[in-house]
């Protein structure tokens, strides 16, 4: 059976990706934001320092003059890593201080920011007219833009980093709480799961969360309603053993009746004997056929009553129902006897007595006369066999994994059976796990049928 | 010898009443429980045969009340005959006092065979006398008789195993039950000295109308020949 997600995994996977969604997007404004506030520390940084520079500027008789101490100098520059670079020229455009390479922007008549190539890679560039007394002179401090571009990434591996774990914990905070949240479905289901099938008492549904409630009321009318229905097919099959049986009993009583007439007084011509005779037969038949559907729909209702089983001694029963059946053995001269050793079994009494009358029933059928019969119940390991071997023609393999299915009959059988026999054996012996077994008799002649009950001790 | 057939079906009834006249039995027919109580008040009746799903009054309730009078009425041997099975009712039934139970649809042969057996039984407790076959078996003079006349002797374990399957001629008494039966009386009893007085007993009733059968496995029926 394909299962759908459950809801744990439904809700995680449409909030993770609604969350990444999310984070994706509120890190790229982030990101935008930051490399913004960024750039500006890092170009007025630029500004500060043309501005400091502009202190070392004199006016040297209507000439500008540069004199940077050494000391500034290094403080200026720095780490050498840091790779600051600055030019700073005179009102005639003569460098008077710095790195004469660094270009100067197109247009010099105020303060501006630009870009331009270094052979060391791209330089951010801060240019700044100053006045020194009453001369005029230029600054341009320049730096790599590598550093800020390393910022920048730096900053982006952060974010992506910090906005992982806010995914992560998430995740996991909503795993948790999943659980928890439909912890009451999760206990319904085990409760569900530990019944058996003909537990029919309704669900507890006290303290059950609003979302689960309408669930547990639909179950428990559910229930009630199996339970109602199942009454109904139980008390139509009783009424139906009752209505079928009596006026069968009756027909029959009566054929019985005409049969031992005709035959004690010799009154009646043979050919109408031979009728009332199939008559008998017949209805023999019939009766037989609707005891096996009741008990066939009876061991069928799923509300079957296992738990009223008790332990039922084995050789007592089976003597008693060799009794019930001796005499149609003896009919046919067949020698129905038993071998039996003192065991119990955990089964509804009747539902035993069936299962061996049908075992029974089924050898008397279809062997022929003067066959031997033979019922038994043994120990065999840690299991309890009961069966029914006879010394009759035997099943072909071919045949035997189908003599318990309803309504089979081996081809080319003479008799009267329905095919429903077997059948019951083994819907009677699956209530109580046990197994229909079949093989060939002592010495490959024959069959025995029976059934294995393992775990029922 | 008279019988009260207490069954609402007119065919089952009619059936019943047919099987137990063949036997030689005279037979009444009623269809209620109430029509049960007149008619115990007006006859003596030797057996009852009762269906249980009676029109008003349910037949084990009649049972109950039956088996509750105070007169000699209420030993009347009663066997239930109903449509209703399954081990409950059976042990339903036979709690209220039913001396034995049939399921319809029955054999007729094996229904007059019971009640003959029932019948038997009560006779024997009131006057201590068995008919069987063709012996006659007299508790109280302790004497065996063949239908001609002829007299048999039985040993005391002979006698009582004899005894105990008269008392159930319509069933196969198991050896089991046999033994415990006759463990009061002497304890060291082995299931194969019971095969040795069943031989013998075999022997004594040649000729005399009754066979015990063996049931191999499972113990012995006495039958007519």
């Amino acid at each position: 059976m394909p299962t759908g997600f459950s809801i744990r995994t439904r809700l995680l996977i449409w909030l993770s990706s609604l969350l990444t969604t999310l984070l994706l997007v509120s890190s790229a404004f982030d990101y935008a934001w930051s490399s913004k506030a960024l750039e500006d520390a890092y170009d007025s940084g630029l500004s500060e320092a043309a501005v400091g520079l502009a202190r070392y500027l004199s006016d040297d008789n209507r000439r500008a003059r540069f004199l940077l101490p050494p000391l500034a100098e290094s403080v200026l520059r720095g780490d050498p890593h840091e790779d600051i670079f600055f030019r700073v020229l005179d009102g005639d455009d003569r460098t008077i201080g710095g790195e004469d390479w660094l270009a100067l922007p197109a247009r010099r008549d105020a303060r501006v920011f630009y870009a331009t190539d270094s052979p060391r890679g791209q330089l951010r560039v801060f240019y700044l007219p100053v006045r020194a007394g009453a001369t005029q002179a230029q600054i341009a401090v320049a730096e790599l833009v590598g550093k800020r571009s390393n910022a920048r990434s730096q900053l982006l591996w952060r974010l992506i980093a910090l906005n992982l774990a806010v995914l992560l914990v998430t995740l996991a905070v909503i795993w948790a709480v999943v659980g928890y949240a439909l912890r009451p479905v999760q206990q319904m289901a085990d409760q569900m799961s530990a019944r058996s099938g003909a537990d029919l008492r309704a669900l507890d549904a006290v303290g059950q969360p609003s979302e689960v409630l309408p669930l547990v009321q639909s179950l428990n009318r559910l229930f009630g309603l199996i339970g109602q229905s199942q009454d109904a097919q139980r008390r139509f099959i009783e009424d139906a053993a009752h209505q079928l049986r009596t006026p069968l009993a009756g027909l029959k009583g009566q054929i019985d009746l005409a049969v031992s007439q005709s035959r004690g007084s010799g009154g009646v011509a043979a050919p109408l004997l031979a009728q009332l005779e199939r008559i008998a037969h017949a209805c023999n038949r019939l009766s037989r056929l609707a005891t096996q559907l009741l008990t066939l729909s009876r061991a069928d209702l799923p509300h079957h009553n296992v738990a009223a089983a008790s332990l039922v001694s084995l050789p007592r029963v089976i003597d008693e129902v060799i009794d019930s059946f001796l005499d149609r053995a003896l009919a046919k001269s067949q020698d129905l006897g038993a071998e039996t050793e003192a065991m119990q079994l955990r089964i509804v009494e009747w539902e035993l007595r069936e299962l061996i009358s049908n075992l029974i029933d089924n050898a008397i059928r279809y062997s022929p006369d003067q066959a031997r019969i033979t019922v038994r119940c043994r120990r065999d390991e840690s299991s309890i066999v009961l069966e029914v071997e006879d010394d009759g023609p035997g099943i072909a393999l071919t045949e035997r994994g189908k003599i318990f299915d309803r309504f089979h009959r081996v081809p080319g059988t003479a008799g009267t059976g329905s095919g429903l026999g077997l059948a019951i054996v083994r819907d009677l012996a699956a209530h109580y796990g046990g197994e229909v077994m079949v093989s060939s008799g002592k010495g490959e002649r024959g069959t025995v049928l029976g059934v294995r009950f393992t775990s029922n001790q | 010898m008279r019988a009260l057939v207490v069954e609402d079906d007119a065919l089952v009834a009619d059936t019943v009443a047919a099987g137990l006249r063949g036997d030689g039995l005279v037979c009444d027919h009623v269809e209620s429980a109430e029509h049960a109580t007149l008619s115990l008040e007006q006859e003596h009746f030797d057996l009852v045969v009762l269906d249980l799903g009676l029109p008003q009054q349910d037949g084990l309730n009649w049972l109950e009340q039956l088996r509750a009078r105070k007169d000699g009425k209420a030993n009347v041997p009663v066997l239930i005959l109903t449509a209703r099975d399954g081990l409950d009712d059976r042990v339903n039934g036979l709690n209220e006092g039913a001396d034995d139970y049939m399921t319809k649809p029955f054999e007729l042969r094996e229904l007059v065979a019971r009640c003959r057996a029932l019948m038997r039984r009560a006779n024997q407790s009131r006057n201590g006398v068995i008919e069987f076959g063709g012996i006659e078996l007299d508790a109280q003079l302790h004497q065996l008789q063949t239908a001609s006349g002829r007299a048999i002797e039985l040993t005391p374990r002979e006698w009582s195993i004899l005894e105990y399957l008269l008392h159930n001629t319509h069933a196969v008494v198991r050896k089991e039950k046999l033994l415990q039966a006759l463990s009061s009386w002497d304890e060291s009893l082995s299931a194969n000295a019971i095969e040795v007085y069943i031989s013998r007993l075999r022997g004594k009733l040649e000729g005399a109308g009754v066979s015990i059968r063996t049931v191999r496995g499972v113990g012995y029926r006495i039958e007519e020949t």
